[in-house]
């Protein structure tokens, strides 16, 4: 490179700094977090700094309206499609609703709490943006490691535990994940996903693009938690704080698909012969929904059946992926969007119980009856993760199960039609666990005679999310416009 | 006779070295001498690295692996031993899992093996006239400017964490 053309690089480089206003305006931000955490100490200081990171989040959203940009930036390491926008303000809702948490005071009593859930949004900024796989690798490690240590963030010694079995299996993914991107440096030459399908066509024999495929896909499915890389996720979502876990549970993994689905888009693009990758996933997808349904049957712990549930609702994220149409990518967000309301909804009424000391659903006998407002609304929520009208959650399915039938009927391989019967199945299966909760609540009674308190905020909280999730089912082409 | 390739036979001496040390690791029941093997692990994989004319690498790797984390390792290992007492072992479990996963995954690896790596083309050679060590260096300024950047926030992200776990007590549940 000629001097000349190095000070034009950098010169385009330093104009096109523009468009991360919004990462940048999170960072400077999460770091004024930690020096407010030094400087107030007051009786308030909790609350002082729930809404300061609130402030931070507002700032960062009118960020995302100021530098709008669409295609590729910063010489084709970033770039933005219609819809970053939309799912940015969607990962910024997300986390402010997370810090409202009532039981989270604990949590909220140190600085270091905001600043890492801070933190887990702006990986997940870069995940959908990224268009390179060192930078991907970087931002999903942000992710990753900033999890590892919220989840030890409860201060029990479970916590610790669970987030060392994270950070142990997390490790052992993320090396084979880097072997596999190492490999895929070595076939193509380059690291940016645009360049990568043409280097690769020159090469004939696809075995070992195949081993390093493998290698990446497995990376990655163990942070979306797919069966049988999910064996960490039962147990730090046992022992992890529970705001923090409603967050882990959905952004990162919404982030990863997004960028998994460019990814896997590309390889439709190359001539080389690769192993049916669509057909391998779809034995995975459906490998997680029966193992997470199956599983979530069985407990009696709250956080427990909500990590199985997890497991199963990525199985069926992940029909989006395999699908592979611009419909698949659309059911594929709309349905995390639902997952992601759905989710925050259901987490705060587990984090109200874990205030009351309740842990088990079957503790919860009688306080519907107690409570109408909640349990109705705690009703709603749990019908939609069930799929059933008239919930948000039953237009997701449906616009996700209908996408892979298109696609069915296009190429008629019969493992799409397995997929499409199992997994409508299984949201039978998920009914039996899901309204476990309601059962409880309505028709059991309890000889107890202790009384729970329940605030007015968590009513309007609960009640604004199972709103939502009335209105997405009632007025869902509002969403998919929103989306695209 | 045939001449003897040193670079080869340098390979499959540290690469030996290598696998052997990792599997007594594996094998010692005293973690101290698993800590002191991972030493040998590092150093023959730096020399790999080194052999296979990733200088730069190599280094990082001596730098980053041997000077630094092996010696925190063990320190935190000595010092445990100390306010313990007893000895630290290790034990194994599930074992004809472990071997199973273990076969299944090399089967993989062999099987591929046995294709030669399409290496793709990275241009004529002349072409590189700056040093290994200058070219990483501007690709970090340049190209891959954002994820250096990304990189720095992760680290103070790390530190925080760390630094915050290793202050903080168990809060024993009542």
């Amino acid at each position: 490179m000629k001097q000349s053309e190095f000070i034009a690089y950098i010169t385009t480089l330093i104009g096109e700094f523009g468009y991360l206003l919004p990462e940048m305006t999170l960072i400077a931000g999460s770091l004024f977090l930690v020096v407010l955490d030094l400087l107030y100490k007051g009786t308030a200081a909790a609350t002082v700094r729930t809404l300061a990171t609130l402030v931070v989040l507002a700032a960062t959203s009118l960020a995302i309206d100021a530098a709008p940009i669409e295609g590729a930036y910063l010489n084709g390491v970033l770039a933005q499609t219609a819809v970053t926008p939309t799912l940015k303000y969607f990962f910024v809702l997300m986390t402010a609703a997370v810090l409202l948490y009532p039981n989270s005071r604990v949590q909220r009593r140190t600085g270091e709490y905001q600043y890492l859930i801070l933190m887990v949004l702006l990986g997940t900024f870069f995940l959908i943006q990224a268009q390179n796989l060192l930078l991907f690798y970087v931002a999903l490690e942000l992710v990753s490691i900033t999890s590892y240590v919220l989840i030890a963030f409860s201060f029990q010694r479970k916590g610790f535990e669970a987030g060392i079995k994270y950070l142990l299996f997390g490790a052992m993914s993320s090396g084979l994940m880097l072997y596999g991107l190492s490999l895929i440096y070595g076939l193509s030459g380059s690291l940016d996903l645009a360049l990568i399908p043409q280097m690769v066509a020159q090469s004939s024999d696809p075995t070992w693009l195949n081993l390093a495929l493998m290698l990446f896909f497995v990376g990655i499915f163990f942070k979306l938690a797919l069966v049988p890389f999910h064996i960490w996720s039962p147990d730090a979502y046992e022992a992890g704080p529970t705001a923090a876990i409603a967050l882990i549970s959905v952004l990162p993994k919404v982030a990863i698909l997004v960028f998994f689905y460019q990814f896997t888009q590309l390889l439709d693009t190359t001539d080389v012969e690769l192993f049916n990758w669509q057909y391998a996933l779809s034995i995975l997808a459906i490998g997680s929904m029966f193992v997470g349904n199956l599983s979530a049957l069985r407990q009696n712990n709250a956080k427990r059946m909500m990590a199985y549930s997890s497991i199963a609702h990525a199985g069926t994220l992940l029909i989006g992926v395999i699908v592979g149409t611009a419909f698949g990518y659309e059911a594929m967000l709309f349905y995390a969007v639902v997952y992601g309301v759905m989710n925050v909804g259901v987490f705060y009424f587990i984090d109200w119980m874990e205030k009351n000391e309740l842990e088990n659903i079957s503790d919860l006998a009688g306080l519907g009856r107690q409570f109408p407002a909640v349990g109705v609304c705690m009703t709603v929520l749990l019908v939609s993760l069930v799929g059933l009208p008239p919930t948000g959650g039953f237009s997701a399915k449906l616009l996700v199960f209908s996408s892979l039938w298109d696609v069915y009927l296009q190429s008629s391989d019969s493992y799409l039609l397995w997929l499409f019967a199992l997994g409508i199945l299984n949201s039978a299966i998920s009914l039996f666990y899901y309204l476990k909760i309601p059962y409880y609540l309505f028709l059991k009674t309890t000889n107890s005679t202790q009384r729970y308190r329940v605030g007015a905020v968590s009513v309007v909280f609960l009640a604004c999310t199972a709103l939502l999730v009335l209105a997405i089912f009632f007025m869902a082409d509002l969403l998919l416009e929103m989306l695209f | 006779m045939e001449q003897i390739n040193f670079n080869i036979l340098a390979f499959y001496g540290f690469a030996g070295l290598a696998v052997i040390s990792a599997l007594m690791i594996l094998m010692s029941k005293n973690i101290i001498h698993s800590v002191f093997m991972l030493v040998l692990v590092f150093l023959s994989v730096a020399a790999i690295y080194i052999i296979t004319n990733a200088e730069f690498v190599g280094v990082t790797q001596i730098m980053v692996y041997i000077g630094g984390i092996l010696i925190l390792m063990m320190f935190g290992v000595m010092l445990t031993n100390r306010i313990d007492g007893g000895k630290m072992l290790t034990e194994h479990r599930r074992i004809i899992p472990a071997v199973l996963l273990g076969l299944g995954l090399a089967f993989v690896f062999y099987s591929t093996l046995q294709t030669k790596f399409p290496l793709a083309e990275f241009g004529p050679q002349s072409e590189l006239d700056k040093s290994v060590t200058e070219t990483i260096g501007i690709n970090f300024m340049t190209h891959q400017l954002v994820a250096l950047e990304l990189t720095a926030v992760l680290l103070l992200m790390a530190l925080i964490g760390a630094a915050f776990l290793a202050g903080s007590k168990f809060e024993d549940k009542k």
